[in-house]
């Protein structure tokens, strides 16, 4: 079962809100109810010499029925291939003996992906008493944790549930960058479902993703 | 009795009342983490983007009354570098150009077989205009004083020289550093853009220690 990464979901809300209301205009969402859609696509400002990208989005199923997104493309002129990573806890992976090649095996899905390690990741001692209780830290404290990010080969979709991409969990990550990605700049982006099949949506560039 | 003098009494006394409680409510607390003893920065050299043909070693210890923000990460990184360097940007817009004329971002690499000075000087100036540190520590055993002395922590997985594509895994931290070397709070990944400008404006109004 693929977990919804909590933490950035959570920081970001107040952000995401502003952007979608924002951009309400702009985005495309190819669903209505009973099906399976996709929200709220976005890039962040991205220099293409790097060579990476990364988009986040919502999808959303409101069908009766588990899917999976099995893969995502752009046109050439803005990255050569698109592939699904998910960022993680180095660490605790370690910690679990499931460092090495198993980047693309089914089983990663199963694993945290961020929300819950954040407990161990504060473990190093020196902070004062109140440190973690400013609002929005404590839901990002993966950022103390030491993170590796790796591709997966799918992410499951399960029926009647909204699987968030957001930075520092799941991401679709452009590579060899075929352009510079500045803020409001659009592209489109298509995604293929195992059952559902294709949806074409547009990312936003934004600095504030 | 007329009605518009005691409608205007009352108005003043729920202002007063209103005024009071605004003032003694306390202030929000700031995000981010404070360590005990703050780390000290000071000796640390850096290869400056700017000054590495050189060979002189610049440090992150800010000019009198000014803030280095540093970060370390590595170019070819998708998700929360970039991310990072996108919220320091917006941080420093919603601080006003005075005081981030008094804040500098410093991004250290944790890749240096991949990360050359004029990659990181074109990384930084994508995100900022002139006012950036691109740095890269001399020497590995500089890199890992200087990660130790801060809590960073990384890893770069093996690689031969020139191949293009290994994992490096890193904690993906800000450090507010003041004009004493010290590190007076961190940030982890994923805050929100006001928390940095936040926690950059009161470092940067708080009264000299």
């Amino acid at each position: 079962v693929a977990e919804t990464p909590e933490g950035p979901t959570v920081t970001r809300s107040s952000r995401r809100l502003a952007a979608v209301l924002g951009l309400a205009a702009l985005l495309v969402a190819c669903g209505s109810e009973g099906e399976l859609a996709v929200e709220d696509a976005r890039s962040r400002m991205s220099p293409m010499f790097v060579g990476v990208g990364a988009v986040y989005l919502d999808i959303v199923n409101d069908t009766d029925a588990d899917d999976r997104l099995v893969g995502a493309s752009v046109e050439a002129s803005i990255a050569d291939r698109v592939e699904i990573h998910e960022t993680f806890d180095a660490e605790q992976d370690m910690a679990d003996g499931a460092m090495d090649d198993d980047a693309m095996d089914e089983d990663a899905m199963d694993e945290d992906a961020m929300g819950d390690g954040d407990d161990d990741a504060m473990g190093d001692g020196g902070m004062d008493d109140d440190a973690m209780d400013g609002d929005g830290v404590e839901a990002t404290a993966e950022g103390f944790a030491m993170m590796g990010m790796r591709e997966i080969a799918a992410l499951d979709i399960p029926a009647g549930t909204t699987i968030a991409l957001v930075p520092g969990g799941y991401h679709l990550m452009l590579l060899e960058l075929a352009t510079d990605l500045q803020p409001g700049d659009e592209f489109e982006l298509t995604l293929e479902f195992e059952s559902a099949g294709e949806r074409t949506v547009t990312v936003t560039v934004s600095d504030d993703v | 009795v007329r009605p518009l003098p005691v409608l205007a009494s009352l108005a003043a006394v729920g202002v007063l009342i209103g005024g009071l409680v605004m003032a003694l409510r306390p202030e929000p607390e700031l995000p981010g983490l404070v360590r005990d003893p703050a780390p000290q920065v000071e000796g640390l050299g850096f290869l400056d983007h700017r000054e590495s043909d050189v060979g002189t070693l610049t440090d992150l210890v800010p000019p009198a009354g000014e803030l280095t923000l540093v970060y370390f990460g590595y170019l070819s990184c998708p998700d929360m570098c970039p991310l990072t360097m996108a919220d320091l940007r917006r941080a420093r817009e919603q601080i006003g150009p005075d005081l981030a004329a008094r804040t500098r971002v410093a991004f250290v690499t944790l890749d240096p077989d991949r990360d050359d000075p004029s990659s990181l000087r074109r990384y930084l100036s994508f995100f900022f205009d002139e006012d950036y540190l691109a740095l890269r520590a001399p020497d590995p055993a500089a890199l890992d004083e200087a990660a130790e002395r801060l809590g960073v922590r990384f890893e770069v997985e093996g690689h031969e020289p020139g191949q293009k594509h290994y994992e490096v895994s890193h904690s993906a931290i800000t450090y507010i550093i003041d004009d004493r070397g010290m590190v007076v709070r961190e940030l982890p990944f994923g805050a929100p853009a006001e928390d940095y400008a936040r926690v950059i404006e009161a470092a940067l109004l708080a009264p000299a220690a």
